[in-house]
């Protein structure tokens, strides 16, 4: 029972042990259960730490992949754009890295120059391909670019694969590391070969004579102020030539512009071969020519030179089955002897031109300025500013001269005559004046005066009732000048009646000038109620044709022949036939300059018209003329009444 | 120590001696933990050398005996209660050699708190080896009992040979290990 009772208490103190164990490892369990909810807790805090790190992160990276992506797509652009604009320029892209020696070329670089990578790259390293005259330019530019930063920006010639050489543009622009170390390089080259040929063109066309090919008057020009200046400056002589072709019209109007044109060419072409290498010649237009001698050592050398210039022109240009003769009139200028500016050594130039020109029936002449002619045509500017003063002033006034009609002997034919009493000079000849007048082109404002003048006294000349008609003088120049009718028109409103009264006196320059337009004026001039006279005639030219062409009324002999009547049977023989002819197409004739009673017999003889002269009237005033009239009419009142034969 | 080894120790003593004597044992009032083990405790090692101190005097064994044996049974038990300690391995040298390296860190894993022994390994031919034994306790004898275990369960006679070291205490300790043969099979 003991044993029993033993093993039962053995057996509840196992299970005791047992119950024990279990609430031992329940205790352990449950502690480890807690441990990990703690750790499970402490892992979720940290996982979501981690988590919240991770989007951060993921947030940050995300972000920096969209800027990435961003930047990128900007660089994808500008590359493009770069890419694009490499494709679409015309220049050709070139770089160099200086770090490993590379070189870059672009497509359009190497077929602007046609040449292959390899090939560019040895002719850009020593700039073979260069021009030798820009060589030595361009480098300097690079190294002025690489030392100093200048701008490397050079027009050059190139020389292309197909050994032409091209005008480029080459730009460029260097790139330094932080250390100022080059790094790169790199530019362009743009082809501009055609604008600059074309501006060589533009260059050519602007300053050279398209027909002759020599310099222009613009070229001409500038380096004459350049010879001028350097003349100054080194003590030189230089001779200024000017050269114009006598007849040159004759040639164009009988041979054509071509004819013309040829000739031009082979005097230019002479004149360039008869001068030396540092003088000029030049086209300054029309057939007129200029040439500058550079550094004239004495006066015989001048001479030389000019008579080698005549010589060049002695062989005739052979043009169709004609020879084509240049004859020239060249005037010679010299610096500082007859001028210091361009101005007034072409002025002088001219001056002596034409007195070269006086002379052009002995064939091609020159001559050298002379001080005195340089000082008359200083008088005559004087006097033609003179003259400019005085028609502003009216300082000018008319005197009168009758013609005696030889039927009658009646005095209603008055030619009007300007005078003018020089402030300085005294009373100066009309022969004198007139022709500065003409030279200046004052002569249109004179003769505009003249005419107001006149027709201001015919009212008072008409009070005689014994005018006929009262002739005045104009010029070929003003005759011909769109002023002439209007004005006169514009006097014979003012003056009513006036225009039966008028003579009109030309000559024959203005049938030379424009018979055309002469015929259509003296035809208005008969509509208006006028007479034209054509004075000096038997001078010049003299055709008769003239005569019946112009329709003029009357005809004046020049005064050589009425000098020559009494000691010349030519003169009278051919006196007496200018009548006879005059008369045959119903031209009256007067004679002037009569001064002798021979002249005035053989006159009567012939059977002329009217006399003018000293022999019976001096010229005279207005006022005296009047009164000449008015005993005229008397006389012949009475010789009427008297039945006496004038 | 591991709370395991405790119960192993008193299953073994109870299969062998009866319970009668773990009741003796646990009865003992030297012992801190009041006789209550539970394999996932700790206690400690003291305890173990109490009770198998009093168990040999209970028995009439010696206490080496008594600890050999235990190794022996430790060592089987461990396995037929872990069979997956055997996964590719073959022989009691295979898993020698990886008793620190596989064993122990799969015991750390259930028992974090476990102060394990070291064994170093060492082959020096295909049946020769040698296996060096370093813990924080006295328990040279019993891992000698745990070789002797590994031999037998593999069918192997294995010579063991207690290596005189300068250290010739039960805490650092040089077996070596010579395989015969194998002539026996496992029954």
């Amino acid at each position: 029972m003991d044993e029993v009772a033993a093993k039962i208490a053995m057996l509840e103190r196992r299970i005791t042990r047992e119950i024990e164990s279990r609430k031992a490892s329940e205790a352990i369990l449950n502690r480890k259960n807690s441990e990990l909810y703690h750790v499970n807790l402490a892992l979720k805090k940290s996982n979501q730490a981690l988590d919240l790190r991770v989007k951060e992160r993921t947030f940050a990276l995300e972000e920096a992949k969209k800027k990435a992506e961003q930047q990128s797509a900007i660089n994808k652009k500008s590359n493009d754009r770069f890419r694009l604009a490499m494709l679409a320029s015309t220049a050709g892209i070139w770089e160099k890295n200086v770090t490993d020696g590379s070189w870059f070329f672009s497509d359009r670089l190497l077929s602007l120059l046609g040449f292959n990578h390899g090939q560019l790259m040895q002719s850009i390293e020593d700039l073979s391909f260069v021009h030798p005259q820009d060589k030595r330019y361009l480098r300097t530019k690079v190294i002025k670019h690489l030392k100093r930063g200048h701008v490397l920006d050079v027009e050059c010639r190139v020389q292309t694969a197909s050994g032409y050489y091209k005008w480029f543009w080459i730009v460029g622009q260097a790139e330094w590391g932080d250390e100022g170390e080059l790094t790169r390089i790199a530019g362009s080259f743009s082809d501009i070969d055609e604008r600059v040929e074309n501006a060589k063109m533009v260059q050519q066309m602007a300053h050279y004579d398209h027909l002759t090919k020599i310099a222009n008057r613009e070229l001409f020009t500038q380096q004459l102020d350049a010879l001028i200046e350097q003349a100054k400056e080194r003590d030189l002589i230089l001779a200024v030539l000017l050269i114009d072709l006598n007849d040159f019209k004759l040639v164009n109007d009988t041979l054509g512009h071509v004819a013309g044109d040829n000739l031009l060419r082979y005097v230019a072409d002479a004149l360039s071969s008869s001068i030396q290498s540092d003088d000029l010649v030049s086209r300054l237009g029309g057939d007129e020519f200029a040439i500058v001698l550079n550094n004239i050592q004495e006066t015989p050398d001048l001479v030389i030179r000019c008579r080698d210039i005549v010589k060049a022109l002695e062989t005739p240009l052979k043009y169709k089955s004609n020879n084509l003769y240049a004859k020239i009139s060249m005037g010679v200028a010299l610096f500082p002897d007859h001028g210091d500016s361009r101005g007034e050594l072409l002025s002088n130039a001219d001056l002596a031109m034409y007195e070269a020109k006086a002379k052009k029936s002995k064939g091609s002449q020159f001559y050298v300025c002379q001080q005195q002619l340089i000082d008359q045509r200083a008088v005559r500017v004087r006097i033609g500013q003179d003259i400019y003063s005085a028609i502003k002033n009216r300082d000018f006034y008319m005197m009168y001269q009758p013609f005696v009609e030889l039927a009658k002997g009646s005095h209603k034919m008055v030619e009007s005559l300007v005078r003018w009493n020089h402030p300085t000079l005294g009373q100066m000849s009309p022969a004198d004046f007139i022709p500065i007048a003409e030279e200046s082109g004052l002569i249109i404002e004179l003769g505009e005066l003249i005419i107001e003048m006149v027709l201001n006294e015919i009212p008072k000349l008409m009070q005689s009732k014994g005018l006929g008609r009262l002739s005045i003088n104009i010029s070929a120049a003003h005759f011909l000048s769109p002023n002439f009718l209007p004005v006169l028109i514009r006097n014979l409103d003012k003056n009513p009646g006036a225009a039966q009264h008028l003579c009109i006196e030309i000559t024959e320059g203005v049938v030379l000038d424009n018979l055309d337009l002469a015929r259509m004026v003296i035809d208005k001039l008969h509509l208006l109620g006028l007479v034209v006279s054509l004075d000096d005639f038997g001078t010049g030219y003299s055709s008769l044709s003239y005569l019946q062409l112009l329709s003029v009324d009357s005809i004046k002999l020049d005064r050589s022949f009425i000098a020559d009547l009494d000691n010349s049977r030519d003169r009278r023989t051919i006196t007496e036939s200018i009548i006879k002819l005059a008369h045959s197409l119903n031209l009256y004739v007067v004679g002037e300059g009569v001064e002798n009673s021979q002249q005035l017999d053989y006159l009567l003889e012939y059977e002329c018209d009217y006399i003018q002269g000293n022999f019976f009237y001096q010229p005279m005033s207005a006022q005296e003329l009047l009164a000449v009239q008015l005993d005229s009419q008397q006389y012949q009142q009475w010789s009427e009444e008297n039945s006496l034969e004038p | 120590m591991l709370g395991m080894i405790f119960t192993e120790l008193l299953e073994l003593v109870e299969k062998k001696y009866g319970y009668e004597v773990v009741d003796k044992l646990m009865e003992n009032d030297q012992l801190p933990s009041g006789g209550i083990y539970t394999a996932v405790g700790s206690y400690d090692h003291s305890e173990l050398f109490i009770i198998i101190s009093q168990l040999s005097e209970l028995v009439d064994a010696p206490v080496t005996v008594l600890v050999s044996e235990f190794g022996q049974a430790f060592l089987v038990n461990l396995i037929e209660s872990h069979p997956q300690i055997l996964t590719n391995i073959s022989d009691s040298f295979d898993l020698l050699s990886k008793i620190d390296r596989y064993i122990h860190l799969e015991v750390g894993k259930l028992y974090p708190n476990a102060q394990l022994p070291h064994f170093t390994f060492k082959q020096l031919s295909e049946n020769h080896i040698q296996l060096h034994y370093r813990s924080a306790r006295p328990l040279a004898t019993f891992a000698a009992g745990f070789l002797l275990g590994c031999a037998y369960y593999f069918y192997e006679l294995n010579r063991i040979t207690r290596m005189a070291g300068v250290d010739t205490s039960e805490r650092n300790v040089t077996f070596d290990m010579v395989r015969e043969p194998n002539e026996g099979t496992h029954g």
